[in-house]
């Protein structure tokens, strides 16, 4: 037989082999397409998060004139602070010194006691004393913490 | 338009049924026949002779697919085409085709009768249905449709060696199937 017999006559195959091929082919260009549209979607996605994240960024980080009073007023207030917290620093630090030195707060007792009546000393030493007198009260009741 | 939208024009003999076939299905005829006859005329004078016959045979044939019914009709039409211009007009893709599959079925008795070609028609399913799915689309897209072996690689995703390698094998199983059927002379 001649290849030209036999291929006319391979025509008359049963059609469910060809329609194998052409079903073949029609899902690869479903999966393509499908395989397209999700590289697409995902694409969007990511230029969308992109752009959101950019549009944070820049509204957290670029000065404007409202964040420039606020960048002021906070460092006004750090600037505040950190003053505070210094004189904070140097009274306890006094204050920890006298705990330390308990011995001198039990002298500074027996000062006290031999300190003469009010009404012979003078007006700046009564306060001087009154003060003194706080302070001692202030660090027996730390003792006694 | 859907296929069975197309199948009842043609089955209520409006002519709109051919020109929706044309717009659907006009590159895929045109395909087919090119892959055979390689000459942009005889294609074209194949495509109208396809949409007559589809005409002349739906009624009464009713395709299961349109497609395939479509594919087979040109395909024919085209290989008879060819072996008419055969003598004049040869090209060199169809003639490697012929070769190919000619070595396998040399020692065949070329069939006469219609009864003698349904049966070998058979037996060629046959074969078809034992081999594995990628070896039968590797061989019906070359044999039927006449695809060449680098638009197979292509359509298929494989190289060019594995197709090769996969045809030359199945001609030679081919040729042992129809030895066995008794085929040989």
């Amino acid at each position: 037989m001649k290849g030209i017999d036999f291929l006319e006559i391979i025509g008359d195959i049963d059609e469910k082999y060809v329609a194998e091929i052409e079903e073949n082919q029609e899902n690869k260009v479903i999966r393509m397409a499908q395989w397209n549209s999700k590289k697409v979607l995902s694409y969007a996605a990511s230029f969308l998060l992109i752009i959101t994240l950019s549009l944070s960024l820049y509204q957290i980080y670029m000065p404007t004139s409202e964040s420039i009073t606020q960048e002021e007023d906070m460092e006004n207030m750090s600037r505040d602070m950190s003053r505070d917290i210094e004189v904070i620093e140097e009274h306890l630090g006094e204050a920890v010194a006298e705990i330390d030195e308990s011995e001198q707060v039990e002298q500074f007792e027996e000062i006290i006691e031999e300190v003469p009546a009010e009404d012979e000393l003078s007006e700046e030493k009564n306060i001087f004393m009154k003060i003194f007198d706080k302070v001692v009260s202030f660090f027996k009741n730390l003792r006694s913490i | 338009m859907e296929d069975q939208k197309i199948i009842d024009l043609f089955f209520r003999r409006q002519e709109s049924a051919i020109e929706e076939t044309k717009y659907k299905y006009g590159n895929y005829c045109r395909k087919i026949a090119f892959q055979i006859l390689h000459i942009s005329e005889d294609v074209e004078e194949c495509e109208n002779d396809t949409y007559m016959k589809l005409w002349n045979s739906i009624p009464p044939t009713v395709p299961n697919s349109l497609k395939v019914y479509i594919a087979t009709v040109i395909r024919n039409l085209s290989i008879q085409k060819y072996r008419y211009y055969h003598a004049e007009k040869r090209n060199q893709h169809m003639e490697a085709t012929i070769e190919e599959i000619e070595e396998s079925v040399a020692m065949i008795e070329t069939v006469e009768t219609e009864v003698a070609k349904k049966e070998l028609v058979i037996t060629i399913n046959r074969f078809l249905e034992e081999q594995k799915a990628e070896t039968r689309q590797i061989f019906t897209r070359r044999y039927f449709k006449m695809q060449s072996i680098t638009d197979i690689c292509k359509e298929m995703k494989l190289s060019k060696s594995k197709v090769e390698t996969s045809l030359s094998r199945t001609r030679k199983k081919l040729k042992q199937f129809l030895t066995q059927e008794g085929y040989e002379v």
